[in-house]
């Protein structure tokens, strides 16, 4: 059994209909207002009612899953129905992308010597909101991350995964125009000597839409989302290193 | 069905030349009641400047340009145009998006205004906002790749400064422990010294006591020196492994006998179990012979007398393990986690009274991770500790 298959179900996030409770009715209050925010293109707004939340107590893993990732949903489901622009798509990826800026510092420990991974979206894919949060919940789970931002061509992500010593490459993918890319980057991965023992986890829009797209890809393991990747890829290290002890 | 109708979240309304609505040419669902107010009740009040503006544009040049106006009813800015129709009359077309409102400008003559000619103007309007929305389109794709490769580097340098945040912190942490255990050396140095200098009357034995105690302290503080100088070589990355093929019992079984006049002083047995272990491995030499020393120095201070201290090498697939296991006092488990953290001392204390800089098993596992191994310890207090260094056989990168 391949490495993705045995941890292909450990990756799914149970998304099954539940009864709302108080507390995701709290939540659902606050993504409609920022949704609200950032469509009206109240970038101040937006970044307080995230920043101001962290200040208040909100953990930052929180603010990305429960308040981040179900707005990022949302608005990619308002452009692809049409009623919104790419343009405020764009602009609405930019103010998060500035939260994002002004929240990692305090996920930072300083630390080093930790397992290196790298995150990236592949070339083509301008969707990177995704894996950079996969890169910050591996930073908070205590790895030494590199995220290298979207649009990255396989040779890139090879040069700097052989340079940092990764253990785990994360590759993310929106589209399903970009699986050929997810799939001659991974081969160009596993074609690296210096990278033989790298493990490959993907994720994006297209896996969890599509799941004949991992089937091909050649990962290792697949995550519906970033917690998801952080328990995948502890699983997946820890049966790596019983394989070399064994 | 109509290629107006198929438009959904798009409105067009005929008005007058003070905006009152007139006609309702295309309803996005919610404007029933709208006829006979205003084209600016439909606006939030914060746009009633700009709505004027356009319907003044209209009337003056014939067709007002692009604008995005709050509407009330959402929360999200519509893009407006609008063309006059030349009898004082305003057509005003709006849409969720600058792509819908190109569609609506397309719509067939007929269906949007009766009016041919205008109908031609909104097309063609249409077709110039269609170019230059690609165009900005284009131009907004690159800025989101800058933005988001900028946003990338801020998240770099905020990790780097937090690294160097921590370093500074070590670093100063650092200093205090090499000040703190250089002042107790240097303070029987000068202690001796001034016993020395002041007492004429010293007799010839008191005078090889100080002079004893002084020769050892110095020993201390030069070991000392040694140890930090080669810890910073390694964080620097200037010390270099000279790797070369080698018989590790070799080395295991030189360093046995190094120690062993210091385990017999306590009188503590060393045996060793080499049978198993690889014939040659990729090391340095000297360097791994440097954690032995400093692995069996340990075990031999964390003993009793009467204890054994065993060495054993053996081979795991591509892995060499040697193996330093006492049966001394042990280590808390829940100080395990600092041991090689420079001056990471534990609780424990040595057996003799014996002196550690603090620093062998930090620059021990540097030279072991520069070999592409690990360390592991095992303890259990009252009973022992095992130390194992894992490395591959052939390490990685020769």
């Amino acid at each position: 059994m391949t490495d993705f298959l045995k941890t292909r179900s450990a990756g799914v996030v149970n998304r099954g209909a539940s009864a709302k409770t108080q507390c995701d009715r709290d939540w659902e209050q606050t993504i409609e207002r920022f949704l609200e925010l950032l469509v009206s293109h109240d970038s101040v707004g937006a970044s307080a009612l995230v920043l101001d939340a962290v200040s208040d107590g909100l953990p930052i893993p929180d603010a990305l899953i429960k308040i981040i990732q179900p707005t990022m949903y949302r608005i990619g489901n308002l452009w692809s129905c049409g009623s919104l622009d790419v343009q405020q798509e764009y602009y609405a990826t930019a103010v998060i992308e500035s939260i994002l800026t002004y929240l990692e510092p305090r996920i930072f420990q300083g630390h080093q010597g930790r397992i290196p991974m790298i995150a990236a979206a592949v070339e083509g894919e301008l969707h990177s909101i995704g894996v950079r949060m996969v890169a910050d919940f591996f930073e908070i789970d205590g790895w030494d991350t590199c995220y290298l931002g979207a649009n990255v061509c396989g040779s890139t992500i090879v040069s700097e995964s052989i340079r940092r010593k990764a253990k785990l490459i994360a590759l993310s993918a929106n589209g399903r125009v970009v699986v050929p890319q997810v799939m001659k980057t991974i081969a160009a991965i596993q074609e690296s000597n210096a990278l033989k023992e790298t493990l490959v986890l993907v994720g994006g829009g297209v896996f969890n839409v599509w799941p004949n797209a991992l089937d091909h890809s050649g990962a290792n393991g697949y995550a519906r989302d970033a917690p998801g990747a952080v328990e995948i890829a502890r699983v997946l290290i820890e049966s790596r290193m019983n394989e070399r002890t064994e | 069905m109509s290629v107006l109708k198929a438009i959904n979240g798009a409105l067009v309304v005929q008005c007058g030349s003070g905006g009152s609505i007139e006609s309702i040419i295309l309803d996005p669902g919610d404007l029933a009641g709208a006829r006979g107010s205003t084209f600016h009740e439909l606006l939030k009040p914060d746009a009633a400047a700009e709505a004027a503006n356009l319907l003044a544009e209209a009337l003056e040049f014939g067709f007002a340009s692009r604008r995005e106006l709050g509407l009330r009813s959402t929360s999200v800015k519509w893009h407006f145009v609008g063309a006059a129709t030349g009898n004082g009359h305003v057509v005003i077309l709006a849409a969720a998006t600058q792509a819908r409102l190109v569609r609506l400008c397309q719509a067939p003559p007929g269906e949007l205004v009766c009016d041919t000619t205008l109908s031609e103007e909104i097309k063609r309007a249409g077709a110039r906002m269609y170019e230059q929305g690609q165009a900005d389109l284009k131009l907004i794709e690159e800025l989101a790749q800058l933005n988001s490769e900028m946003s990338g580097i801020q998240r770099e340098l905020a990790k780097r400064n937090a690294e160097l945040a921590h370093k500074e912190i070590e670093r100063n942490r650092l200093i205090g422990f090499v000040a703190h255990d250089l002042r107790n050396p240097l303070g029987v140095i000068n202690g001796y010294a001034d016993l020395l200098l002041e007492d004429a009357q010293l007799s010839a034995e008191e005078r090889s006591q100080y002079l004893e105690g002084i020769a050892r302290s110095g020993q201390t503080v030069l070991r000392m020196a040694n140890d930090l100088l080669d810890l910073m070589k390694i964080e620097s990355g200037e010390l270099s492994m000279e790797l070369c093929d080698f018989s590790i019992a070799e080395v295991v079984l030189s360093h046995i006998e190094l120690n062993r006049m210091q385990a017999q002083s306590k009188r503590i047995a060393l045996k060793c179990e080499v049978e198993s272990a690889p014939k040659v491995v990729r090391i340095d030499p000297v360097r791994i012979g440097q954690v032995l020393d400093n692995l069996l120095t340990n075990a031999i201070k964390f003993s009793e007398p009467g204890d054994e201290v065993t060495v054993r090498v053996d081979r795991r697939d591509e892995l060499v393990v040697i193996e330093v296991a006492d049966q001394g006092v042990g280590i808390p488990a829940d100080e395990i986690g600092h041991l090689f953290q420079p001056f990471g001392r534990t609780s424990a204390r040595p057996t003799g009274g014996e002196s550690s800089t603090g620093l062998g098993l930090a620059i021990s596992q540097r030279i072991v991770a520069a070999h592409r191994g690990r360390i592991e310890v095992e303890s259990a207090l009252g009973a022992g500790t095992t130390f194992r260094v894992v490395i591959p056989v052939v390490a990685a990168g020769t």
